[in-house]
């Protein structure tokens, strides 16, 4: 066994882990943190998606012991009392339809727009390629994407062009 | 499960002396792959060594003849370093080709080369960049040419006690590029991939390598062909002269696998490709 201590979504979390615990068995089954999902186990669907220090990985190919010390964001972390404008607006544009992929999509999308709120319609699509939508509603997450960049914009004060906002 | 010893050493020497004192540790570098295979239990593991403390394996330095690339230097790391993308462009576009963001957030350079698949993206670069790796073991240093590395393999490759440390790349100007062909895009795996680097002059060949990966066992580079390419007008880096050395020599890599004659073929378009992202910047989607 080994000790690890990992930020989760702001709270540390200090645990003693088989060496060979994934991050993603570390949140779902010790965290208890059911929103980050495992799809294909492989690192191709992207569905098991988190943040680490600012970047996205897939939780089911790093192992927790790896992760001592490291900042994660899961799902959980994304909205605090109200939703998060990214999981508004994939709301509103009707991005969801089983939703078991949304977690990775709303993250991926969380690391992209954090550093670039203008990022094109390319470089949206290139942020969510490492997420497979086993629904294939890629057009409607990428609508719910550029929304998102809107409304984070308004709550930043720059949705005006203008200068007046 | 069984116990199993992990280290996460911070320091080079610690994980040289612990490669030295434990036998058949398993080195864990960005994990894309090794992680699967323990999970999928197609790997048994008794002690795991995780490199992902040392943080001079994660930097890149420069001098005035050389760029050394530290081998756990990630290809999200790659793709946003100035002086690779200015002066190694081939490997700026591997890396940004490079599967998925969440797998280039993760995977290194030194996992990609240790791996040593036929498809490795990385491999074929360093090759035409004429790059060296650096092993280190409590015995010293080993530098030794990718090429020599892949072509002389079952002698070469890593001993049990050894870490790659360091790619080593001398800054020669080249121009270089890299294409790569998978069935969806850079995602995939390669079926097929083509780094060239060239150094011209008044739109002359004064200097060609050019390497080939997924078409062989290992990375190969075509060296006939870069002879015949010497001092001749740029042009004909496109003629079928060329083009049929390079036929050739994917079917007498692969003559007997059912993926010849498509390879075989394929690789003339996957070549021109890598060849104009190096003369005219990126045409690699």
């Amino acid at each position: 066994m080994v000790e690890v201590t990992i930020t989760v979504n702001g709270t540390s979390y200090t645990r003693k882990i088989h060496p060979l615990m994934r991050l993603l068995d570390f949140l779902r089954d010790e965290l208890k943190l059911k929103g980050t999902k495992e799809g294909c186990g492989e690192g191709e669907c992207g569905a098991c998606t988190v943040i680490m220090d600012g970047r996205t990985i897939n939780s089911c190919l790093v192992l927790a012991a790896s992760c001592d010390g490291k900042e994660i964001i899961t799902i959980e972390g994304v909205g605090g009392a109200e939703l998060h404008p990214i999981q508004r607006a994939f709301l509103e544009v009707g991005a969801v339809q089983c939703g078991y992929c949304i977690p990775g999509m709303v993250l991926s999308t969380k690391a992209l727009l954090d550093k670039n709120l203008d990022a094109t319609e390319e470089e949206i699509k290139e942020a969510i390629s490492g997420n497979l939508c086993r629904c294939t509603g890629y057009q409607k997450i990428v609508e719910g994407v550029k929304l998102a960049q809107t409304k984070m914009k308004e709550s930043r004060g720059e949705a005006c062009e203008c200068g007046r906002s | 499960m069984e116990s199993i010893i992990f280290h996460q050493p911070r320091y080079l020497g610690e994980a040289i002396q612990l490669l030295h004192e434990t036998p058949n540790p398993a080195l864990l570098a960005g994990g894309t792959d090794l992680i699967i295979d323990i999970n999928k239990e197609r790997k048994k593991v008794e002690t795991v060594i995780d490199l992902s403390r040392i943080e001079v394996l994660k930097t890149i330095t420069v001098n005035e003849i050389e760029i050394e690339i530290g081998s756990m230097v990630t290809f999200a790391n790659l793709c946003e370093n100035p002086i690779i993308k200015q002066e190694f462009f081939g490997l700026f576009l591997c890396a940004k080709h490079f599967a998925a963001p969440q797998i280039r957030n993760m995977a290194t350079i030194g996992g990609n080369i240790i791996n040593a698949s036929a498809a490795a993206d990385s491999v074929p670069v360093i090759m035409s960049l004429e790059g060296k790796f650096v092993f280190n073991s409590v015995e010293g240093e080993r530098i030794i040419c990718a090429v020599e590395y892949f072509s002389n393999y079952e002698k070469e490759k890593i001993k049990p006690h050894e870490v790659l440390t360091k790619i080593k790349l001398p800054r020669k100007g080249y121009l270089s590029g890299f294409y790569k062909l998978g069935k969806r895009n850079s995602l995939a795996i390669a079926r097929i991939n083509a780094a060239v680097s060239l150094k011209e002059k008044e739109g002359v060949v004064e200097k060609i390598n050019i390497a080939l990966g997924a078409v062989g066992r290992y990375p190969f580079r075509v060296t006939e062909i870069e002879k015949i390419c010497v001092e001749k007008p740029l042009s004909y880096l496109e003629s079928d002269e060329v083009l049929i050395g390079l036929e050739t020599a994917v079917y007498e890599s692969i003559k007997n696998r059912p993926t010849m004659p498509f390879k075989k073929e394929a690789v003339k378009g996957v070549y021109i490709l890598a060849l104009q992202s190096a003369l005219g910047g990126e045409l690699n989607g």
